[in-house]
């Protein structure tokens, strides 16, 4: 989930304030299989990821390619606007009320040395590393990867070398978009979600990636599991409905005194 | 070889035209008001009130400074900029090292040297964008180390970027304005005072004009007028020349000449070297961040170091042709 | 103009007589909302300091009246004034961490939004203010109290509001703070070389802007009579409060008042026809579209864009 919003904001410097919404809806299409056509989440986010892909590079071509070259603000406030037409669409689409999806998984549980474990919880987990690790070979593997992380480092000189970089931008943003899909898929049968939630994965998602650092892919995974682990702790120290209170307290200190994060390349 | 005999030759003739014009009687009382101008606004801005016969002393002294050919000194009781040891670090690179050096007040100082010698730090420790990791700068008296940039301007230093920075969604006649607001609080004062300026710099047709449609001479003059707005003593202008032709180049140069002639010193970074040995009374070079020489422009441009860092090792021994 | 504008006044200020209450309530939410607008703009338009967390001031403001007011019998006409300072105490603490630790653009907003979402955690946990149930004030009907029968009051007070928003604009750009707000907002370094701290003129704007807000807050509670954190507080709020400059024009006099009225009747609109369930969101949908058309083909927004209009129709009249 951080990943893909570090990596569009690596290589275009736009921040997606559209992410969280893009998240439910993938979680929403992956409920949407499981209801419908009884595709379990964890084969079907497959289908998500590219689904929201294609949305990805839509957007990016009709929308954000327009304003990469914009001032802050203008980009700000578009990805608002998209935010904004995502999640009451999907309010429109599926109503207000919080949706789960059951899977199979769901129920079973398994021990692991002293600790009691959800196994559906540990397949998202596993699956996410996969990804993750698969994201890491593409971008330093293949040349499509090295070509967006040279994008990444210097815009400029990456078209002068005759870089396709709208090329190059939609696809970032598409990855982008694929990873969030997916991560709505996965993690659609452990939480609930609703329309209305497309707002604090979007700050969870931007806390953690400001944490790890903007544009630094390590640093959205480390970020990742530090957050999570402090939500966690939150929970369990203070009431469960203060942790949220626990990551924005974060988020805040974080802006203060480090807002480059542990990884991160400054955000001008 | 030619360059420095052309950039002498040229420094010679300068210096008999400006002799002549400061000895001549009538010539002189326009040049006289304006700098009894600059010298009042220098009382109000320093807090203290002067006497009048200090005031006189000072003016004499300065005409003193500018009189005086030689390399000896007479060091006057209060330089307007006292740059002392200051020295700046960016992660390995040491831009500035123990970099010391003063200005008298009506000079032109000429600072001069390779891309990467730290010219352009010098000016944001100078204007307060950078502390100094060490070292002390004295302006007209007063110590400014720590101080923002906005309170060192208002003390009368003012600067210009390199790339030049205009408010683009402003008119000209607006852009200049924020600089004159920073003496003249009320709107219409300022806006008379930007009017003024504008006319100076010679871009009065186009007041109206927003800044982002200018040519890059245009700008290079908005972003002087800005600076000129604020009517300062000492004047910072960080490349003005780059990227001009000619033409634009000779306008600028008369341009800087008259705003010193009416009393306000410059400091200037420059790699035009015509322009630099015409307009400066003295030139500092640097080199990786340390002085190499000091001194009238002559004896600058025939220093074998200099030669050899900046204006090129075949000029250290005369080619044939 | 300025006889256009004198004559929309005199219109608004009779409409009243011939409207039903129900059009009424909509002028009230035109005006309402136009104020909160305006006094954003100051630092949002002007300054050009996106704050999306500008709800928190409504919220410490709708909350500190109506505590005062319930609890202490304190009355609202005093009661915003004290609402307003605490909102601006708040407006201190977010500028001075913004603006101290140079948080531009991205990162300021995201502060924003985080003390507002604070604001409304702390809300929603604390039972003292009504906790996730919300705080009510029983309507008395006494304008003592802020309260009155008649909805037509409501309506004359937030024209009120709303003009005074304005003539607080128009002054401010008038002035030299306004001239420096807007030079801020196109590059600030430059501003520190012409001599212009500021710290200080973004620390102005922001306190200005959130004492304005927090005055409003005191309407919102004395009209809607409950207070829910998550409305109060919320996200929605902020947009609500944030697009109509946006759209109308940030940084000019007039933008945030036009802004209203596309806005509001849009925003009405789209509920009377959408209006099932609820959550009317479906309008957001339309504030989304609006927002993405805005930023593309109309950076300055409405205002700019028909004074252009009217610039060069001028030659015709």
């Amino acid at each position: 989930m951080a990943v893909g919003l570090t990596l569009i904001f690596g290589v275009m410097r736009v921040v997606n304030f559209a992410h969280g919404d893009m998240m439910v809806w993938g979680m929403y299409l992956a409920w949407l299989l499981a209801t419908r056509a009884g595709v379990d989440p964890y084969v079907g986010f497959v289908a998500c990821a590219a689904v929201l892909f294609v949305l990805g590079v839509v957007i990016q071509r009709v929308l954000v390619d327009r304003i990469v070259d914009a001032p802050h603000e203008m980009q700000i406030l578009l990805m608002l606007g998209v935010a904004l037409v995502l999640e009451n669409a999907a309010l429109v689409a599926f109503g207000p009320d919080p949706q789960r999806v059951r899977s199979p998984l769901r129920a079973a549980t398994i021990w692991i040395g002293p600790i009691f474990v959800d196994v559906a919880r540990l397949v998202t987990f596993a699956l996410a590393m996969a990804l993750t690790l698969a994201l890491y070979l593409f971008l330093t593997r293949t040349d499509l990867g090295r070509t967006m992380r040279a994008a990444a480092d210097n815009a400029y000189g990456a078209l002068v070398i005759g870089t396709d970089v709208r090329r190059v931008y939609a696809v970032a943003f598409g990855i982008g978009a694929a990873c969030v899909g997916a991560a709505g898929a996965l993690v659609s049968p452990i939480l609930p979600f609703q329309p209305a939630g497309g707002l604090s994965l979007s700050v969870a998602s931007f806390n953690i990636v400001i944490i790890g650092g903007m544009g630094s892919l390590p640093g959205a995974f480390l970020g990742g599991l530090l957050v999570s682990v402090a939500e966690s702790m939150g929970a369990v120290f203070l009431s469960p409905s203060m942790k949220e209170l626990v990551s924005f307290s974060l988020l805040i200190l974080i802006l203060l005194f480090r807002p480059a994060g542990l990884f991160g390349r400054s955000a001008t | 070889m030619r360059l420095r005999e052309e950039a002498q030759n040229m420094r010679l003739r300068e210096e008999a035209t400006t002799q002549r014009d400061r000895h001549s009687g009538s010539r002189r009382r326009p040049d006289e008001r304006l700098r009894e101008e600059a010298t009042t606004q220098r009382e109000r801005h320093s807090g203290s009130r002067r006497r009048p016969d200090e005031r006189l002393r000072e003016e004499a002294t300065t005409q003193r400074d500018r009189h005086r050919s030689s390399a000896l000194r007479m060091t006057p009781p209060a330089r307007l900029l006292e740059v002392s040891g200051i020295s700046k670090r960016f992660g390995g690179v040491q831009a500035v090292r123990d970099l010391s050096f003063d200005m008298a007040r009506g000079e032109v100082l000429g600072l001069i040297g390779p891309n990467g010698a730290g010219k352009t730090t010098v000016f944001h420790l100078l204007s307060g964008f950078l502390p100094p990791d060490a070292g002390t700068i004295q302006f007209d008296g007063r110590p400014i180390v720590g101080l923002k940039p906005h309170a060192i301007c208002r003390l009368g230093l003012a600067r210009t970027f390199q790339i030049v920075r205009p408010f683009p969604h402003l008119s000209v006649l607006d852009n200049v304005r924020v600089g004159a607001l920073a003496r003249r609080p009320q709107m219409a004062d300022a806006r008379a005072k930007a009017r003024a300026v504008i006319d100076q710099v010679g871009l009065g047709p186009k007041a109206g004009h927003a800044a982002a449609g200018l040519t890059l001479a245009e700008r290079k003059r908005l972003e002087l007028a800005r600076a000129l707005a604020t009517e300062p003593i000492l004047l910072l202008l960080d490349e003005v020349m780059a990227g001009l032709n000619p033409t634009e180049i000779e306008a600028i140069v008369s341009l800087i000449r008259s705003i010193n002639e009416a009393g306000v010193s410059i400091l200037l970074i420059e790699h035009n070297m015509r322009a630099v040995m015409t307009l400066s009374h003295r030139i500092a070079v640097l080199n990786f961040g340390e002085k190499l020489a000091e001194g009238e422009p002559a004896s600058v441009a025939n220093h074998p170091r200099v030669i050899e860092a900046y204006l090129g090792e075949e000029y250290v021994h005369p080619s044939a042709g | 103009m300025r006889w256009v504008a004198a004559a929309a006044l005199i219109v608004l200020l009779l409409l009243p007589a011939v409207l039903n209450s129900y059009a009424v309530t909509v002028f009230i939410f035109i005006f309402f909302y136009a104020f909160l607008g305006q006094a954003w703009n100051i630092v949002g338009g002007y300054a050009g300091q996106l704050s999306a967390g500008h709800a928190a001031f409504v919220g410490i403001g709708a909350y500190a009246s109506a505590l005062l007011s319930v609890q202490a019998g304190l009355t609202p006409w005093i009661g915003m004034l004290v609402g307003g300072v605490l909102s601006a105490a708040l407006g201190t603490v977010v500028g001075y961490l913004g603006f101290r630790f140079g948080l531009r653009g991205f990162y300021f907003v995201l502060l924003t939004v985080a003390f507002a979402e604070v604001c409304r955690i702390v809300a929603l946990n604390t039972d003292a203010v009504g906790g996730a149930l919300g705080y009510y004030i029983t309507f008395t009907g006494n304008p003592r109290q802020f309260q009155f029968q008649d909805n037509r009051a409501y309506y004359y007070i937030a024209l009120g509001l709303m003009l005074a928003a304005t003539a607080v604009v128009a002054a401010i750009e008038r002035r030299r703070f306004g001239a420096y707000l807007i030079a801020i907002r196109e590059d600030e370094s430059a501003c520190e070389a012409l001599g212009v701290d500021t710290f200080r003129y973004k620390m102005l704007a922001m306190v200005v802007s959130s004492f304005l807000t927090g005055v409003g807050g005191t309407f919102y509670a004395f009209y809607l009579f409950s207070l829910q954190p998550n409305a109060v507080f919320g996200i929605p709020l902020s947009v609500e409060i944030v697009i109509r400059p946006i759209v109308g024009g940030a940084g000019t006099v007039l933008g945030p008042i036009l802004g209203s009225f596309i806005l509001s009747p849009l925003a009405e609109a789209s509920r009377v026809y959408f209006g099932q369930g609820g959550w009317s969101g479906a309008h957001l949908i339309a504030y989304g579209l609006l927002l993405i058309a805005v930023v593309l083909f109309l950076p300055q927004g409405a205002y700019p864009a028909l004074r252009r209009l009217w610039a060069k129709a001028a030659p015709l009249r």
